[in-house]
């Protein structure tokens, strides 16, 4: 069956919200559900059905944001369960969303509890549903009929967490912070469509679906299913690599005063600010947003949302080591090897913590963390190489001196009690970091498909036919 | 963090008429050849395809891939597609038993990772290519 086709641009009001921009929700809740298997026609319908009066578009709000709404993330599970779209259709979608590999990702194939104990399988995770609200009232509301739908639908809600209600609330730090304490989510992909016919790294066709030109250009990823009824399912959607990520806080605190105090002289700077500076080597970027590569002597106001820099001028890692964070998670105008440079790897980051804020000084015990939403249009091409990048620095011959032996510092499994940070140094003997800790500890993830809009609406149809003009 | 070396098996029955007989033996000689690119990307230790006869004739049974290779088996074969297996793929797909869903980039990997056997033929190698070619002596 042919597929008519789409526009250059995709119509706004047919993708989910969380695509086109993130939300500044002060609340929100992401609620994991297991489908009964099969999941019938009927508790199919009224599930989703319950669902669709707060489904949230990309389609601009206007002046009034809404009091509450909600997105919905699929797996393969939950299509397989369902039944839909069509068993052949199914087996259309890429191999890195039908069979998930978690094998050199650090990933873990079970979701964990904080001491690492292994709750319920990742592949028991059909369906996850994010809920925001203007207030905790707005939120709370809606969570209670999202899971009374889905109680009534026979769907079972999978409660991550050992403290609150079990599930994955946001905590209200200050807007745009992690609890490292870092501004996050600065540098992010934009959708705009190539106005010169090239593939701008960050464009459209490399994360909504439908948008790919089908001669695949080397720097395109590969955006699929294209065509035919998979297609007709996929359009308007993104693929997602839910993922929740234990932070441990203390140890970073602990470290980094540990490591201020043994290069304060050498840095003349005081122990906390030599802290702050091994933070900064650590990440790429001071707590307040500032690059290290236009800040490289401290945090700025002027600097602290900037993303329009490269590495092309430091080399040597004088000013960003090669390891930090965002130099490896985005290396920007990094000379890549061959293998690695096509396509370059971005996400679409729209996470938020979860946990309480930790108090400066006071150890303790709580579990706290991102809620990381990594939209892509594909989750190996994407966010499987990002990771893969972050796990062993082999991307770039700038690594050739340590041997590719480095992790991405914030991030890593440290499967080695000696991963270490080269830090260059503009004089003298370059500092090494030693023994970084396994700071961020992946709790579970869930790969899924925002479907689009109008797909859920046929979701909540007696019988939807995907495949047809008519059911797009 | 140990180097992830990833093997692909890949296993393809094909067709018996004679003109799909012929056209696997030409893939399976251009399929060399695209090899040789291949070991450009610094990351394949070895790749070889082979035609695996069929006992009962003097036809072939069956179209195989055995390599290694450093790292995500995407970024491999986003490497290989890229580097010229873009052009072959439509007609090996011709010849197959179990045909791809399509002969897009997305029905060359679909097909990969469902006839990817969970069996490793030969390993030997426990650094990455890099590490091994940066030994002295080793060119």
């Amino acid at each position: 069956m042919s597929t008519p086709a789409p526009p250059s641009t995709p119509d706004w009001s047919n993708v989910q919200g969380l695509v086109r921009s993130g939300y500044t929700h002060p609340f929100s809740t992401h609620l994991l559900f297991t489908f009964p298997n099969p999941l019938s026609p009927a508790a199919r319908q009224s599930f989703f059905g319950a669902l669709l009066p707060t489904l949230q578009s990309s389609a601009d709000w206007g002046s009034t944001k809404p009091a509450s709404m909600l997105n919905v993330g699929l797996t393969a599970g939950a299509l397989a369960k369902m039944g839909q779209p069509t068993a052949a259709a199914q087996a259309a979608f890429p191999a890195d969303f039908r069979t998930p590999s978690y094998t050199g990702s650090n990933l873990p194939d079970q979701w964990l509890a904080m001491d690492g104990t292994p709750l319920f399988p990742a592949s028991e995770v059909d369906c996850v549903v994010h809920v925001y609200g203007l207030s905790q009232a707005d939120m709370e509301a809606l969570v209670s009929t999202v899971a009374a739908a889905a109680s009534a639908a026979g769907i079972t809600e999978r409660l991550p967490l050992a403290q609150g209600d079990g599930r994955l609330t946001q905590c209200n730090l200050p807007s745009g912070e992690v609890h490292f304490g870092f501004m996050d989510g600065i540098s992010e992909p934009d959708l705009r469509t190539p106005s010169t016919g090239g593939v701008l790294p960050g464009d459209l066709a490399n994360f909504v679906i439908g948008y790919a030109d089908p001669s695949l250009p080397p720097d395109q990823v590969s955006v699929d299913p294209a065509t035919g009824p998979a297609g007709d399912f996929a359009r308007d959607g993104i693929y997602d690599g839910f993922a929740v990520i234990f932070q441990n806080s203390n140890e970073f605190s602990a470290y980094l005063s540990q490591q201020g105090a043994a290069l304060a002289e050498r840095l003349g700077r005081t122990p906390e600010d030599a802290g702050e500076w091994v933070a900064a080597k650590i990440m790429g970027r001071w707590r307040n947003g500032s690059p290290l590569e236009l800040s490289p002597n401290g945090p700025e106001r002027s600097t602290s949302r900037s993303s329009d820099f490269g590495y092309a001028s430091d080399p040597t890692g004088v000013r960003c080591p090669f390891s930090a964070h965002v130099r490896v998670s985005n290396p920007r105008d990094e000379p890549l090897k061959p293998v690695a440079q096509h396509p370059f790897p971005r996400l679409l980051r729209r996470g938020v913590p979860y946990g309480p804020p930790p108090v400066p000084g006071v150890p303790d015990n709580e579990d706290r963390g991102l809620v990381g939403l990594f939209l892509c249009g594909s989750l190996s091409q994407q966010f499987g190489k990002v990771l893969a990048w972050q796990q062993v620095n082999n991307f770039s011959s700038v690594y050739q001196s340590t041997g590719y032996t480095t992790q991405d510092a914030l991030i890593g499994n440290r499967d080695t009690s000696n991963v270490t940070l080269p830090v260059p140094m503009a004089q003298g003997d370059p500092v090494t970091l030693p023994a970084l800790p396994e700071w961020l500890i992946y709790r579970g993830v869930a790969f899924c498909l925002l479907p689009s809009i109008s797909t859920l609406t046929a979701l909540a149809q007696a019988d939807p036919v995907f495949g047809t003009a008519a059911a797009t | 963090m140990a180097n992830q070396i990833l093997p692909l098996t890949l296993y393809a029955p094909v067709k018996q008429d004679a003109d799909s007989q012929a056209a696997a033996l030409h893939i399976a000689t251009g399929f060399e050849g695209a090899f040789t690119g291949l070991m450009a990307s610094g990351i394949v230790h070895f790749a070889r395809v082979a035609l695996i006869p069929d006992p009962t004739s003097k036809g072939i049974l069956a179209f195989m891939v055995i390599t290694e290779f450093d790292g995500d088996m995407n970024t491999y074969l986003r490497f290989f597609w890229n580097n010229g297996l873009d052009a072959t793929f439509p007609t090996l797909a011709t010849i197959l038993v179990t045909p791809p869903q399509s002969t897009d980039f997305a029905g060359f990997s679909n097909w990969v990772n469902d006839g990817n056997l969970p069996v490793q033929l030969f390993g030997a190698y426990t650094a990455s290519v890099e590490q091994i070619l940066a030994c002295p002596g080793i060119q």
